[in-house]
């Protein structure tokens, strides 16, 4: 047993480092966030010039190759840059259901993913997207969007069947209403009322939830880079900051807080490894309750590392300037998306052990 | 034993909902009950409505226009406006420096200030904490120094919530740097619009601007405006303090809140087409929180019952803990609740009232926002951790 990284994964963490370093500090973020699109279209473009929505396409595709390793290990190099663009979403998701489409892959970000609904919570089920005549009609909500998208690859029902389907989102039957998550990602809704919807080719229902899976994965692995973030500026701002005449990190109580946040990042490290492994070796229901379990644990801890960071900072722990609530907002906001930890532990027990 | 209300707190409760039903606008309530935050003018006119009707100050002594209420009462104030989503009373005025200057002040200060902070016709807000001085309150350093008629003042106060709505600040100040921290404070009273005032906005995590920093830059205040003794303020801080324990669980908050949950569970519908509320996690969480509050809320009663539990301090520690937490548990549970669509940012709608159709249902824009709003609980006012090194304290030492 070796959890040691390969050449090339140190070299990829160290590429992913130096880029959020560079270019994603929080300060560098809130600007982006404050562009009339919501993140930096040459920041994006710098993202995929690195190759990192490739990482798990396959070579003969023009990809790196990569497995759910890879991917965690520019997950977790990411998650302290708390990155705007969808890279994860495109670099497992956007990659499991092209369909092996040349078009759908090239330019790394020009499709983004329709996959959820309004009001029907965490399911993946379209029940209010259809597909008739080769036209789609419905809403979708919870779509990664970011200015260089071109198109959408939507879910939708078809004669009974779960299908996904490429519409061009400058189709005039198409309308994006472009919002931020809570953390500040730039998100959207989508309105098609007879968009033209080309069917991907071999994507059904169970497709789309290993794909999702994996997706979830791999973004278990930024929120750990997140979680860590989170505890260092925790870990930094005890020892600098004096009440009563000494710094906060000589209180016994805030020490022992301080190993309670430390657990809490190294279980969900942990369990982010395990559900990489398990991504690599297994496909369905086993991939799924993988998926479930990492989301469900890390979901926890992420909720916890966030209120605990807040609470640590005392009263800077509540600006939106000082930078903890940047990611304490980011953990709260992954909780949310792709099934919240109640959601996970309901498929954890129901597809047993 | 008997833990009924009387026949008069019946009544009692009875007038106050006739009151809230009746008078309190339902645009200020719809936006309670939604998450929404409240403007300058919401706040004032609730104010206004409270004073017509007697209803502005019932904690003050009687000749100042108090009531003569019993504990049970205000605690039934509290929890019927509450229910019916009114704001709660601005504290500054009514709930610190009032009582302060009915017990410590001159009667020219009592004859200038209290009717007016009365009507609300000055907004007042707490200059307290600074940079350096959270917790540890009495390392303060905004330094008042003595000038012939004058005071003049030098330093920062931070965390100052509304300063930019308030027209007058008590504040504590320095006076003595040469005895302990705690025996060179004094509580002097200061207008806003007095020169070398600066107020500069902290936006917080929600993205609303509660709280402030304030700059005093040689201000100059009359020395009449010192309350009570120089060099007493810390004694007048502790007596706010102890004062503004009143309420501090938030029970009657904290119920609404647990309405307002199921109500939301009902409504959403889990992926396997069930009531949320009927998912057998999801219902153990609101069943495990009605019974914390319900453990909380005859701890207040048996605090409020009795004078004795009302001045030991671990009962005072245990409801402002025990109460940040169960508010703060009951907005991380709106949010769930709400799921996914509580993870989209609809800020133009909760703090501006735009009305730009609301994404997702009406419920979904403001879970988010007060669930981070509500972090603050367990920080400001002593955070949890100085509350638990007091309980510890009066526990070890009795």
């Amino acid at each position: 047993m070796d959890f040691s990284l390969s050449e090339e994964q140190r070299m990829l963490q160290e590429t992913v480092g130096r880029f959020v370093a560079d270019r994603y500090s929080l300060d560098q973020r809130k600007a982006y966030m404050a562009q009339s699109a919501g993140h930096d279209h040459a920041v994006a473009g710098e993202l995929v010039d690195l190759g990192l929505t490739l990482v798990q396409i396959p070579e003969e595709q023009g990809g790196l190759g990569g497995d759910a390793f890879d991917a965690m290990v520019v997950g977790e190099a990411l998650g302290p840059g708390l990155v705007l663009e969808p890279v994860m979403d495109v670099m497992t998701a956007v990659s499991a259901l092209s369909g092996g489409r040349d078009d759908i892959l090239e330019d790394g970000n020009s499709h983004t993913l329709g996959l959820y609904e309004r009001g029907q919570r965490y399911s993946l089920n379209p029940a209010i997207t259809s597909v008739e005549g080769g036209k789609v009609s419905g809403t979708k909500t919870l779509v990664p969007h970011t200015a260089g998208t071109t198109h959408a690859l939507v879910s939708a029902q078809e004669n009974g069947q779960v299908g996904l389907y490429r519409v061009a989102l400058s189709d005039a039957a198409v309308t994006v209403f472009n919002y931020p998550l809570q953390d500040g990602r730039p998100f959207a809704d989508l309105q098609l009322d007879g968009a033209e919807a080309e069917k991907v080719d071999g994507i059904s229902m169970a497709e789309i939830e290993a794909a999702v899976a994996r997706m979830t994965i791999a973004e278990c692995s930024v929120a750990v880079g997140a979680m860590q973030a989170a505890l260092d500026m925790t870990k930094e701002y005890l020892s600098v900051r004096k009440q009563f005449g000494r710094p906060l990190a000589a209180f016994q109580e805030l020490q022992f807080r301080l190993v309670d946040m430390n657990m809490e990042v190294q279980d969900a490290r942990s369990m982010a490894i395990w559900a990489a492994n398990q991504a690599n070796l297994t496909t369905g229901e086993a991939l799924l309750r993988a998926a479930s379990m990492a989301k469900a644990k890390i979901g926890k801890a992420a909720t916890y590392v966030a209120e605990d960071s807040i609470q640590l900072h005392g009263g800077m722990g509540m600006t939106l300037d000082y930078g903890i609530g940047a990611f304490a907002k980011y953990l709260i906001t992954f909780n949310l998306l792709h099934g919240d930890v109640d959601y996970h532990m309901g498929r954890v027990m129901r597809l047993g052990g | 034993m008997d833990l009924k209300f009387s026949d008069e707190d019946l009544a009692f409760k009875k007038t106050i909902e006739e009151f809230c039903e009746a008078h309190v606008a339902a645009e200020t309530r719809k936006k309670i009950a939604l998450g929404h935050r409240l403007s300058k003018q919401d706040i004032v006119d609730y104010h206004k409505v409270l004073y017509d009707h007697g209803y502005a100050v019932p904690n003050w002594k009687q000749e100042w226009g108090g009531t003569d209420w019993t504990s049970i009462q205000h605690q039934i104030f509290d929890d019927v406006t509450a229910a019916y989503d009114c704001p709660r009373r601005l504290a500054f005025g009514v709930s610190m420096v009032g009582p302060v200057l009915q017990a410590f002040g001159s009667r020219e200060q009592q004859e200038k200030y209290l009717p007016r902070i009365a009507r609300l016709d000055d907004w007042w807000c707490q200059g307290f904490s600074e940079p350096g001085s959270g917790s540890d309150l009495a390392s303060l350093k905004t330094s008042a120094v003595r000038d012939g008629d004058e005071y003049v003042i030098n330093g920062q106060k931070t965390w100052t919530t509304y300063a930019q709505h308030a027209d007058m600040m008590f504040l504590l100040t320095r006076t003595d740097n040469e005895c302990k921290p705690q025996e060179g404070i004094s509580f002097m009273l200061l207008d806003m619009n007095t020169p070398g005032v600066t107020v500069k906005p902290i936006i917080l995590l929600d993205g609303y601007h509660e709280v402030n920093e304030v700059f005093f830059d040689d201000v100059r205040i009359p020395a009449e405006n010192l309350v009570g003794q120089e060099n007493k303020g810390w004694d007048y801080a502790k007596f706010l303090l102890a004062h503004e324990r009143f309420g501090i669980a938030q029970i009657g908050y904290a119920k609404n809140q647990l309405n307002r949950l199921r109500d939301i569970a009902s409504q959403e519908q889990t992926e396997d087409g069930k009531r949320l509320v009927d998912n057998v996690f999801f219902s153990q969480k609101l069943a495990e929180i009605e019974m914390d509050l319900t453990a909380l809320e005859v701890t207040n009663l048996r605090v409020l019952s009795d004078a004795k539990n009302q001045s030991d301090l671990t009962f005072a520690g245990m409801l402002k803990i025990r109460g940040s937490d169960l508010n703060q548990k009951l907005t991380r549970l709106i949010m769930e609740a709400v799921g996914p669509a509580a993870a989209v940012e609809q800020q133009d709608l909760v703090l501006h009232g735009r009305n730009e159709p609301p994404l997702g249902p009406d419920y979904a824009g403001g879970a988010a926002p007060s669930y981070l709003n509500n972090r603050k609980l367990s920080i400001f006012g002593g955070s949890n951790e100085i509350q638990r090194s007091i309980i510890s304290k009066a526990m070890l030492t009795a």
